[in-house]
């Protein structure tokens, strides 16, 4: 008898319990990226430079267009970091064993106050992008007070970590 | 004589812990139908003004703030921007128009805010919405043309007994004790028709005025004749639109461009109301549970009660079952008289939630501007009685089971 | 024969023994008859009027009460049975002290097919001279009125059958006197059968068929009870 009045008890508790955990159990899903993945901004690949820590290049690839932004390292990737270069030179490696060279040129973004060589934005175009999934890319750019190779693997991304 | 009756008869022979279980249960169901109407309107009103605004261009500082200022004119801007700034943002091909304002006066505890006539005429505070001075829609006058005038929300006329024609003098800041513009007289000029929204609890005035006014300086004089100088506390931004009515994507890019700048930043205040929402939402959990341990020690009580009853009346079962009560008419007696006493207390909860919540409605309005009914329908309204059902099922089942086993003979009084 | 008993035995199984309360080879009421059985308390009377009632059932032996074999139902059928077809009075009432004495006739209508039916009730309580303590409950009644209560609420779901245990063992000789003779012309009127049993040998002589209980139950005649 004990037993029953226990049990029922305990069932109107758990009961209650279960229409607390459904009640609030409908919070908004937050994004939760798995520890050491970072989100790109811009929803393109993230490639670090040297280690994910001190900075990435986001570039994306619409069409014919490549556009890539230096952003922080770890979680910062919503922050522009600023080269002092107007250009970047990219040897790209496509996967049929062809190399082609492609310039990225300086896109400032005005209003953050950027100028052609004080800039986070880069631009390139080329004909043969349209036709690719894939590439591995070369280059290198003074960041953050030094220079630093800069490797491109689309669109995966690259972090040797 | 029905089986209601023997029902309600024997909830009558104990009617005062049948009255305390009512009672109990009326209370936890109202307070969770309360809690949930209040968190389910403040959730919707919030994100419905949210998303009438598609971007606010603010100084740095909180977004949150930014959004709280601008939209429900709560909390004070972090700090100023530059007129030319926002002119910039305004040439983007992706921004159909910047409505830049001010903030940082009040009148009769009410935050007045300087604002550009646009304001009146072209935003939208709700998706598809426009103020409207129109009587049948519970307005009156005009938008303001002339620098020493202003329009009143609605919310701010009744409470301070506007009237057009009638006059004011700005208070420089938004704590009580702080200077008023003791020189400077506003005409009202218009009653904007109520909106549920928190612009019913402003006052409007030109951008003009704001820079003019005495005591500001010759440095914010300045600002009314020359851009170059001009600040402003910020602005509300009207994005383009895709197929579909979606925002221009390339909001993000214009948010990033904005936000790595010094000057500025550009907040989107429905991707910055889920953080508002997260930072209160530990306090609905908190009531949440309350309401829901009330409910629990209410269904306990019942439980107990309905045991505590069927000993007493392990005679009377006796009696019905001599009668020709079956087993399974028994058992239904006691489980239906657990039902029914949860089924009464949870409808009077059920009335009570909302008019709880109807009466809280008017002062919960002067606080935040937000309207909330006695009427709205929550979640919890659809999932009430069958909950209830579930718990007088439960409450009611081993009394019930202890009525179904009872033996006859042994129950009846000692004979021969 | 309303009532056919056929080598009817009854033993209560406890750890230690088992006791043979009855043991009767044969007992009928015809249809519309009214019979006392007397015999000494604790002979197992009331055990006999518990087995035809069907609220117990016997170790052995053939029950045949109102045409229908007892003995074969189960127990939800047999709350049906006397539902339907037996009105039972007890030594103590038995009434429901939370409800009136019109509520009290009402329930022995309510387990029986067809709706309780308010006048008839009123009609009975008058019958019993109670017309005007209706709304009384059993506790503002004297004992004899709480029994005439009973005896309306017996007959309410129109029985075939009434037992009657000890009617009169809680009252005063005049009650008794009272009660005995409304039961048997309540009886007459409804035309429905009469068992009760009795140790109050005055009562017994009111009733043309008396029964010894000891020359039934071979039990007590051979004093063979514990086995």
């Amino acid at each position: 008898m004990k037993k029953n009045i226990a049990i029922t008890l305990l069932s109107i508790s758990v009961i209650v319990l279960g229409m607390f955990l459904v009640i609030t159990g409908k919070h908004e899903k937050k994004v939760c990226e798995p520890e050491g993945k970072h989100k790109a901004y811009h929803e393109g690949s993230l490639n670090a430079i040297t280690q994910c820590e001190l900075g990435h290049f986001e570039i994306k690839v619409v069409d014919d267009k490549l556009e890539g932004w230096f952003v922080g390292g770890g979680q910062d990737t919503n922050r522009s970091v600023r080269v002092p270069s107007d250009r970047i030179e990219l040897s790209v490696f496509l996967p049929d064993g062809t190399n082609k060279q492609l310039t990225l040129s300086a896109s400032p973004i005005s209003l953050a106050g950027e100028k052609k060589d004080d800039c986070s934005h880069f631009e390139g175009s080329a004909g043969w992008l349209k036709e690719i999934k894939t590439f591995q890319a070369l280059g290198k750019v003074f960041f953050k007070g030094k220079w630093q190779p800069l490797i491109i693997q689309y669109p995966e991304g690259y972090d040797r970590d | 004589m029905s089986f209601w009756r023997i029902i309600f008869n024997s909830i009558r022979q104990h009617i005062g812990s049948s009255i305390l279980a009512v009672v109990s249960i009326w209370l936890g169901v109202a307070l969770l139908i309360a809690v949930f109407s209040l968190r389910e309107q403040t959730h919707k009103t919030f994100t419905e003004i949210g998303t009438g605004i598609d971007a606010v261009l603010g100084p740095k500082g909180s977004p949150l703030q930014i959004v709280l200022n601008a939209v429900y004119h709560l909390e004070e801007m972090p700090g100023k921007l530059k007129w030319t700034y926002m002119k910039e943002v305004e040439k983007s091909p992706i921004v159909v128009e910047a409505i830049p304002f001010c903030t940082g006066h009040s009148y009769g505890g009410y935050r007045v805010n300087a604002v550009d006539r646009r304001f009146l005429t072209d935003f939208e505070y709700m998706p598809g919405h426009k103020f409207s001075f129109a009587e049948k829609e519970g307005g009156q006058g005009r938008a303001f043309n002339d620098a020493k005038e202003a329009v009143a929300g609605w919310e701010v006329a009744k409470k301070l007994h506007i009237k057009l024609g009638q006059t004011f003098n700005p208070v420089c800041g938004v704590k009580s004790g702080d200077p008023i513009h003791v020189n400077d007289f506003i005409v009202f000029v218009g009653i904007l028709a109520p909106t549920g929204t928190p612009h019913d609890r402003a006052i409007y005035f030109p951008l003009t005025t704001f820079y003019g006014l005495e005591g500001h300086g010759a440095t914010t004089a300045k600002m009314a004749e020359d851009e170059k100088y001009r600040e402003i506390s910020g602005a509300y931004l009207k994005i383009k639109r895709i197929r579909g009515g979606a925002m221009h994507p390339g909001v993000q890019d214009l948010k990033f461009g904005i936000d790595q700048s010094t000057e500025a930043q550009l907040v989107v205040p429905r991707e910055v109301l889920p953080r508002l929402f997260s930072i209160i939402g530990w306090v609905d959990y908190v009531f949440i549970a309350v309401s829901l341990m009330v409910l629990a020690l209410a269904g306990m009580f019942l439980f107990v009660a309905l045991l505590s009853a069927l000993r007493q009346r392990r005679r009377d079962m006796a009696i019905m079952r001599c009668l020709g009560a079956t087993r399974r008419t028994v058992f239904g007696l006691v489980l239906s008289e657990a039902l029914i006493i949860c089924v009464i207390g949870g409808l009077l909860g059920l009335v009570f939630g909302h008019i709880l919540v109807g009466i809280g409605a008017e002062q919960m309005k002067m606080e935040t501007g937000i309207q909330f009914s006695g009427l709205y329908v929550c979640t919890i309204d659809y999932l009430l009685l069958p909950a209830l059902f579930v718990i007088g099922t439960l409450t009611g089942l081993i009394p019930a089971v202890q009525a179904y086993r009872m033996g006859v003979l042994r129950n009846l009084l000692p004979i021969s | 024969m309303i009532v056919q008993l056929k080598d009817l035995e009854m033993i209560y199984e406890t750890w230690s023994e088992k006791t043979k309360v009855l043991d009767i080879p044969k007992f009928e009421v015809d249809n519309g008859e009214q019979v006392a059985v007397f015999g000494p308390s604790g002979s197992g009377k009331s055990t006999l009027l518990h087995i035809i009632s069907g609220l117990l059932l016997p170790t052995r032996g053939s029950i045949e009460v109102c045409g229908e074999k007892v003995h074969e139902l189960g127990e939800a059928q047999r709350d049906h049975f006397r539902s339907r077809n037996i009105g039972y009075i007890f030594q103590t009432f038995n009434l429901l002290q939370g409800y009136t004495a019109l509520e009290n006739v009402l329930l022995g209508m309510t387990f029986s097919p067809g709706k309780a039916d308010r006048a008839s009730a009123k009609k009975l309580l008058e019958q019993v001279g109670l017309g005007g303590k209706m709304k009384r409950r059993p506790y503002q009644l004297s004992f004899g009125e709480q029994q005439r209560v009973s005896v309306a609420r017996a007959v309410a779901n129109n029985p075939k059958l009434i037992l009657a245990d000890e009617p009169t063992g809680s009252l005063d000789p005049h009650n008794s006197v009272e009660i005995i003779k409304l039961l048997k012309e309540i009886c007459k009127e409804h035309e429905c059968s009469l068992v009760i049993v009795s140790h109050n040998m005055d009562m017994i002589s009111y009733f043309e068929r008396t029964v010894d209980f000891k020359k039934l139950n071979r039990v007590l005649d051979t004093k063979e009870a514990v086995i």
